[in-house]
């Protein structure tokens, strides 16, 4: 959100850099709709004095982007302030969205493995160290299934992706022949199958046993 | 791996390191002698530039790399006929489920890097970033993209 927007055209003859610079200064994400959807009553359950905190911040995110005009640049002092807050807020809200993507792994994970050990393959789970800029570092586990003769990987990729809400891996090893599970907009699970090589083509469905045990079998096919 | 994309990019950071070496070698020659490189048509000063340029000159070859990769990409293995900028190709044009929105941000901090050492442009200025980490970032970034490709 805070990453300058970039302005390209397909012709050299167009100087794109003057409408670069005006939305860069116009600090699109410095504007009451980015906390238009708080609601205190979605953050009952965390102590008292993070709740506070968070409405705090909230409120003055909210004050200060609704005196910023809307055909007028931000001063810097509005800048600077709404920054600072805007950072407080991905930091109180990183840990409970970490929270819910390591649940989310863990049931992806566990229902992965129910299916493996129905077919009678033995699984393993192993610790990986994960790193992202909204979220910190933290630790998430790899399911690892052997399916004899070949050893699987489901591996969490991350939380934030492009176009999903979380996202693993699935591959065979040693090859790296993937293909993916993620979370849609929708809050469902989906896998590609049919993607052969290509992890970017395939057809989308939903995440279910079918599902898994296709991807297993077509990226066997793979190597 | 050894033909792999990612190996393109590690060979230029490696000559990149050998290119350091060589630089403190003549930076050395040039203290005992400022006349070696009269010779051959450079003065000293033009070694010294040499030295100092080579973390630009090696970060823009390695971001050639990485955009001959992405373009090869794009156009021989996905089928495209477009010329998308690198800021569409690198951000949203390529990128997939697959990529964390790090691992984009990453590149995207190289390729405007390299953008503010070519055309000395500061809107593109995102801090330090060294040979290294281009190398890192960018072969992250090309490690998310199809096994079929790589």
């Amino acid at each position: 959100m805070l990453v300058q927007p970039m302005v390209e055209a397909d012709s050299t003859a167009v100087d794109t850099d003057p409408v670069s610079r005006l939305l860069q200064q116009a600090a699109l994400w410095l504007t009451p709709k980015v906390v238009e959807h708080y609601d205190a009553a979605d953050f009952g359950t965390w102590p008292q004095e993070q709740q506070d905190q968070l409405r705090l911040t909230v409120e003055e995110f909210r004050t200060l982007a609704s005196q910023v005009p809307g055909d007028k640049p931000a001063t810097v002092e509005q800048l600077t302030g709404g920054t600072t807050r805007l950072q407080r807020l991905i930091e109180a809200l990183g840990g409970m969205i970490r929270a819910e993507w390591l649940d989310a792994i863990h049931q992806i994970e566990s229902q992965a493995e129910g299916w493996a050990n129905k077919d009678g393959w033995r699984t393993r789970r192993v610790a990986k160290k994960m790193s992202e800029s909204l979220l910190g570092k933290y630790e998430a586990p790899q399911l690892l299934i052997y399916a004899e003769p070949n050893l699987y990987v489901l591996d969490p990729v991350a939380r934030f992706v492009l176009g999903a809400q979380g996202s693993f891996d699935l591959a065979i090893q040693p090859s790296y022949y993937t293909t993916s599970v993620y979370r849609g907009d929708d809050g469902q699970w989906y896998t590609h199958l049919d993607a052969g090589k290509d992890v970017s083509g395939g057809q989308r469905v939903p995440w279910n046993e079918k599902a898994f045990l296709a991807g297993i079998q077509q990226l066997e096919t793979l190597v | 791996m050894n033909d792999s994309r990612e190996s393109w990019i590690a060979a230029v950071a490696r000559e990149y390191l050998a290119a350091v070496a060589a630089a403190d070698l003549l930076h050395e020659n040039l203290q005992a002698n400022p006349n070696y490189g009269t010779s051959h048509g450079w003065a000293a000063r033009d070694g010294e530039a040499f030295r100092e340029n080579l973390q630009a000159t090696y970060i823009i070859r390695i971001c050639a790399e990485f955009e001959a990769s992405l373009r090869s990409y794009w156009l021989d293995y996905l089928g495209q006929t477009t010329q998308p900028g690198m800021y569409d190709l690198v951000n949203h044009a390529i990128p997939n489920q697959s990529s964390s929105q790090d691992v984009v941000d990453n590149a995207d901090k190289v390729r405007r890097f390299r953008n503010f050492l070519v055309h000395d442009d500061t809107d593109e200025y995102v801090g330090p970033c060294t040979v290294q980490e281009a190398r890192s970032y960018l072969c992250r970034y090309i490690s998310r993209l199809d096994a079929a490709w790589r």
